[in-house]
């Protein structure tokens, strides 16, 4: 059971090296970063390990979401690992964002996985492995008690 | 399994508000909590229909901004 790791694929009909590109400047990210084809984004970002980011999304000029976070790995054209807490259509903190690239021809297959709870109590019994032994726990539990 | 480590994993699931507890006289029963998931899951799926909205601008962009092809005929 993966209930706090989100993964999405998606096939890109550009080249890894424009798909990579797309994410590494704030003028590149105000331009794609939206939620609709009518909202618009404003975005602050210091491409380097370390390096902080903040995305504003506005639609008809109200602000109806920030995201921002911290790079943690950047491998280009293949990997990118940054924090992500978001305000407004969906609110999280603490959580972790991976962007994986792979060159399929002429296209490229993006995988994004987001890490909703890396560093809390539940992210931490998942990462122990807890959560594909609850049953037999619960098992173990009723047949001693 | 030692009780003391079924004990310490017992007490990680229930900090993360996995267990519900009730007491029988001097028996406490700790009993999975399947609730205690569903915020979890409930911020999953609002987030996969973000990313969605967001990959979709991002395949716009790329198709948008697509270097013309040297040869044949440019896409728009």
């Amino acid at each position: 059971m993966k209930t706090d790791v989100l993964e999405i694929k998606r096939r890109l009909p550009a080249d890894i090296g424009r798909v990579f590109a797309a994410f590494s400047s704030a003028d590149m990210l105000a331009r794609w970063f939206v939620c609709a084809p009518d909202w618009t984004a404003t975005a602050t970002n210091d491409f380097r390990v370390g390096g902080k980011y903040r995305i504003e999304m506005r639609s008809g000029g109200r602000l109806v979401g920030a995201a921002s976070g911290e790079y943690r790995e950047i491998m280009p054209p293949y990997r990118l690992v940054f924090t992500w807490a978001s305000e407004g259509g969906v609110s999280v903190s603490d959580s972790v964002v991976t962007i994986e690239l792979k060159a399929i021809g002429a296209q490229t297959e993006l995988l994004l996985i987001h890490d909703v709870a890396p560093d809390t109590v539940a992210g931490r019994a998942h990462a122990a492995g807890w959560r594909g032994c609850l049953e037999s726990l619960e098992n173990l539990l009723v047949s001693r008690s | 399994m030692s009780l003391a480590a079924v004990s310490k994993h017992v007490g990680v699931l229930d900090e993360a508000n996995l267990l519900v507890q009730a007491r029988d006289g001097r028996l406490l029963w700790r009993q999975l909590n399947p609730q205690g998931l569903e915020p979890a899951r409930a911020t999953i799926e609002q987030l996969r229909e973000f990313w969605a909205k967001q990959l979709d601008g991002l395949e716009r962009f790329l198709v948008d901004t697509a270097p013309p092809r040297r040869r044949g005929k440019a896409r728009r």
